[in-house]
């Protein structure tokens, strides 16, 4: 024979938890006044008191399907008793919740479906206690405890599910919307709403990202937004938007357009953490270097939401950055490609042939050749010297020397060529046609040659040509004309006496 | 370029020199009888420099040259530079920054307001104000404002980037070009030209990486030292050529002397200099061994480089050229064939803008009348010269002078004068660049209405000249030489790229 369980103080403690609820509703409906100290002392435990109607609930629903599933054989009253502390629980969380909200700071429709969720939590909750005691009154009048009921096994699934939605909006409004999908794969990411970070390295033209927007704001939402939001405007400064930014908070203006130094956001972020004014504050995660780097460079150049990244002046600080983000620089060209850098020791050789060597950049692969000598240009010494870094030769200047035709079959082997200059040389059209599949050759002078209009289509068939010289060479006025015509933006420059361009 | 990249520099210098002059026991004379013979790679050096593939060992030739082409931090716009220095200050009210608003003050007493705070050099108490003395068009599809004082600059107006709101620190000649020129108003830093030699070498190892040009009555006020390699080894300072008569002086052998004895002669003295090196110590003296070697390359190739006479006749007629003269139209000449040849940095000095008013040769309505046609055909010519030649595309052509003048007129003895003149003024003037890099048919910076104060658009001269070395593929705030317990660098402390102006 079971002991029989104490009805009558079962019954008051559920009448005083549906008293509690509905308090709670008049608290959360009725307008209020000023909230008082102690309401604002007990609203800072909000996020503490959260955590334990997560506990009781879930541990009751895995008792209750442990059960259902025929696991084990807990007793169906500490089912019940859990759920009814969980209860209590919900009800004094979701009380914490409002007086933080009326604590100020808060606001938006990620603390209203917070606060709805919350309410929903604590509702169903005790709901699901009245429904609990009707079933154990039944059980214990016939010994063994009566089925469970369609509307009982709703309300608790209608009750994990509030608990899941209040959790997950909540913890967006402390970690911010980003913090849980963060590390998931894309199309979960995209499912759960969070924001689809741009993956620049993909982007086609660098240069026109907006500085604020592409690398700027992101920032600000991953570290900032949480607390300085739509949802919650701490300080009254809102760190979401350009016209957040521009107004500041209570302590006033946050930038100084041109002036980092002297802008608050920045002072707060440089604060060492464990300054009281450091932001972000308690130890929470700041910017990167790198964040903090963007965000000092915006401010300094001006601060401007419009302004794109090609026309951002970058310090060596900000170059090194956006290396790293895979958009410090904008390679085009041959500069996109993956050359490998010349043979020091190529060079050397090449050097003590007589062919003046300039390496064009310390990082960069390529170089500059040109003859020192005009009576000794592409020796088979030299071209025997030029082989080892033809891969590298991106400009060559043969101006003035004694290369002909043949000497000019090297420029064959020169895959990367972007800069030729063969003015005042006795090149004809003959040479020319080496220059067939040049496919980076942007740069071609011919001034001063024998090379006549027949040599144009192997200039037209240069992909990458911008502009060739043509002046006092054997191209006739309507050969250069044709040659524009058909290749529309291409500089054709056939003198000043001719009538430039 | 760190402080070790500069001692292993120095150090391989003096090794290698002495290395070289020493196996071949006839030295320079040997290696002028290689050259004669075709021999070009016993001159030629092993290192390249920065790159960091210099090294003592291997071929025969002395590595580490300093003037060897070496490497610049990124890619290069402008290979060159012919930087057109018109001393005294050019008046920009009267060239490129139109005022209409200034004519209507014409004559009317400067406002309080205006002066209030400030200094001239010349102007004291309340001035006039002094309309333009000018008549401006729109010109070339850019639409930019040029006088009728530039008539041939204003056909190649679409190749020009102009800077209207450039300013100075300084509004004295001498400390404004020194400025302007090596980034310090006081003396002792080395000039632009030497900073880009230092740090980009020459392609022409038989002429001087940094040639200078002089026209005009007189020097430049600040003197060589515009021009002079501070603090740099001498090797990189700049060396005047004269437009007439020899180019370089002293650089034909004297009578009775052939070359080879001159070869034997310059051995002597380098052995000299070698034990007193090794005596004290001093890198100047390697420097000095260098400046010898180069100045006998030059015999072969200074005297067919600054040959005008071999131009055809239409181009001495498109630049204004008269052989056998010292002109700013030679030198601007001079200064397309130097690039030719690979000559990193040329520097023209044209004498005698300096337009106050108190001679006719300062007066706006005279002498700088005569400046303006001394060097207007000939500057546009060298831009469309260049630009035929397919050279503008990497060569960057720069005007203008160490400060501007004011909108009011400058009256020294207060009496009646038909000269009209303007004070020195630093806070706004204009000056262009082309090709190598620069926009073209743009303008960046603004004045107010009267071209007293820039309003938009500032340009330092510090900023141009970040602009002028990045164009050249250089960091300013990287390319340093390391002097009394710190680095220097042209730009000093400051100087920001105007990024606005590139192409």
């Amino acid at each position: 024979m079971p002991r029989s369980l104490p009805y009558a103080r079962m019954f008051t403690t559920r009448v005083l938890l549906a008293i509690a609820l509905v308090a709670l509703y008049a608290q959360a409906l009725l307008p209020g006044g000023d909230a008082s100290g102690l309401a604002l002392l007990f609203g800072r435990f909000h996020p503490l008191l959260v955590h334990l109607p997560i506990g009781l609930l879930v541990g009751a629903l895995g008792l209750f399907w442990w059960n259902r599933l025929g696991f084990g054989l807990a007793a169906a009253p500490a089912v019940a008793t859990l759920v009814h502390l969980g209860a209590w629980a919900a009800v004094a969380a979701a009380w914490a919740g409002l007086d933080l909200e009326a604590g100020g700071g808060y606001g938006g429709d990620g603390v209203l479906y917070h606060k709805i969720a919350g309410m929903a939590v604590a509702t169903l909750a005790v709901a699901v206690v009245f429904l609990d005691y009707g079933r154990l009154r039944q059980g214990i009048e016939g010994v063994h405890t009566a089925p469970v009921t369609r509307s009982h096994k709703l309300a608790s699934l209608l009750l994990f599910a509030a608990l899941v939605v209040a959790g997950h909006l909540g913890g967006n409004l402390t970690h911010g919307p980003d913090f849980l999908a963060e590390h998931m794969p894309g199309p979960l990411r995209t499912l759960l709403g969070g924001s689809g970070r741009v993956a620049f390295a993909s982007i086609e033209d660098p240069g026109s990202l907006p500085v604020y927007a592409a690398l700027v704001q992101p920032a600000l939402d991953a570290r900032c937004v949480s607390c300085h939001g739509a949802s919650q405007a701490k300080g009254k400064l809102r760190l979401d938007t350009p016209e957040g930014l521009i107004a500041g908070g209570t302590n006033g203006e946050v930038i100084v357009a041109g002036q980092p130094d002297a802008s608050e956001l920045v002072r707060r972020i440089r604060l060492p953490a464990s300054h009281e004014e450091a932001m972000p504050p308690d130890g929470r995660a700041g910017l990167s270097v790198a964040e903090a780097t963007l965000l000092e460079w915006w401010i300094e150049t001006g601060a401007s939401f419009d302004l794109t990244l090609q026309d951002a002046e970058q310090t060596p600080q900000v170059s090194f950055v956006l290396q790293g983000l895979g958009i410090g620089a904008f390679p085009t060209g041959i500069y996109a490609l993956d050359t490998a850098p010349p043979d020091s020791t190529a060079l050397v050789r090449l050097e003590a042939t007589g062919i003046s060597v300039l390496r064009l950049g310390e990082s960069e692969a390529y170089v500059s050749l040109r003859c020192s000598r005009s009576d000794v240009c592409l020796t088979p010494e030299q071209v025997a010297a030029i082989d080892p870094v033809a891969a590298q030769v991106a400009w060559l200047d043969l101006s003035g020397t004694d290369v002909d035709d043949a000497g000019l079959a090297v420029v064959e082997r020169l895959p990367h060529l972007e800069r030729l200059h063969l003015q005042r040389t006795r090149i004809t059209d003959e040479g020319i046609r080496r220059l067939v599949g040049r496919e980076y050759l942007t740069y071609v002078n011919l001034y001063g040659t024998a090379v006549t209009d027949s040599a144009l289509s192997v200039l037209e068939g240069l992909p990458a040509l911008e502009s060739v010289y043509l002046w006092q060479s054997g191209v006739s006025v309507e050969g250069a004309a044709r040659l524009r015509e058909r290749r529309p933006g291409l500089l054709v420059d056939t003198g000043a006496a001719a009538g430039g361009q | 370029m760190t402080r070790p990249e500069h001692e292993r520099r120095l150090a391989l210098q003096a090794m290698t020199r002495r290395h070289f002059l020493g196996t071949f026991s006839t030295g320079v004379g040997a290696a002028a009888l290689a050259t004669f013979l075709g021999a070009e790679r016993v001159f030629a050096g092993t290192g390249t420099g920065a790159t960091g593939t210099g090294t003592a060992g291997g071929s025969l030739g002395a590595a580490a040259d300093p003037l060897l082409p070496r490497a610049p931090h990124f890619a290069p716009r402008a290979k060159r530079v012919i930087f057109l220095h018109m001393a005294g200050a050019p008046s920009q009210l009267e060239l490129f920054d139109y005022k209409p608003e200034l004519q209507r003050l014409n004559g009317q007493l400067c406002p309080e307001s205006l002066l209030e705070g400030k200094r001239f050099a010349f102007i004291k108490g309340v001035p006039k104000m002094l309309g333009p003395q000018a008549t401006f068009r729109r010109r070339g599809q850019s639409g930019a404002w040029i006088s009728d004082h530039l008539p041939h600059l204003a056909e190649v107006a679409d190749e020009i980037t102009f800077l209207k709101a450039m300013h100075s620190d300084q509004f004295n000649h001498a400390p404004a070009q020194l400025l302007m020129h090596t980034g310090s108003p006081r003396l002792g830093r080395p000039s632009m030209g030497s900073w880009a030699v230092y740090g980009l070498g020459t392609e022409n190892r038989n002429l001087p990486g940094f040639v200078v040009l002089l026209s005009g009555a007189n020097q430049p006020d600040a003197g060589a030292s515009v021009y002079g390699s501070g603090f740099l080894p001498t090797i990189y300072q700049g060396v005047q050529c004269r437009s007439e008569g020899d180019p370089v002086l002293f650089l034909s052998d004297p009578e009775g002397v052939d070359r080879e004895e001159r070869a034997r002669t310059i051995e002597a003295i380098a052995r000299i200099n070698r034990e007193h090196h090794a005596e004290v110590g001093d890198p100047e003296i390697l420097t000095r061994i260098a400046q010898y070697e180069l100045a006998f390359r030059m015999q072969m190739e200074v005297p067919d480089a600054m040959n005008l006479a071999e131009e055809p006749e239409w181009v001495h007629a498109m630049y204004g050229t008269e052989p056998g003269k010292t002109s700013f139209a030679n030198n601007s000449l001079l200064a397309r064939r130097l690039v030719e040849r690979g000559v990193r940095f040329v520097n023209l000095f044209h004498w005698g803008w300096d337009s106050h008013g108190a001679g006719a040769s300062e007066a706006l309505n005279v002498g700088f009348l005569d400046r303006c046609r001394e060097t207007d055909r000939a500057a546009a010519a060298l831009i469309a010269d260049l630009k035929q030649r397919g050279l503008l595309d990497e060569t960057l052509v720069v005007w203008g002078g160490e400060f501007g003048r004011t909108p009011m007129l400058e009256n020294r003895s207060g009496q009646d004068n038909p000269f009209v003149g303007r004070d020195h003024h630093n806070e706004c003037y204009t000056m262009w660049m082309a090709g190598g890099g620069v926009k073209r048919g743009f303008t960046w910076g603004e004045t107010d209405e009267i071209g007293y104060q820039a309003v938009s658009g500032r340009v330092h001269v510090h900023d141009l000249q970040a602009t002028i070395l990045h164009l050249l593929g250089f960091d300013h705030e990287r390319l340093v030489f390391p002097f009394q317990g710190r680095n220097f660098r042209l730009t000093d402390v400051s100087g920001r790229v105007v990024r606005e102006i590139l192409a």
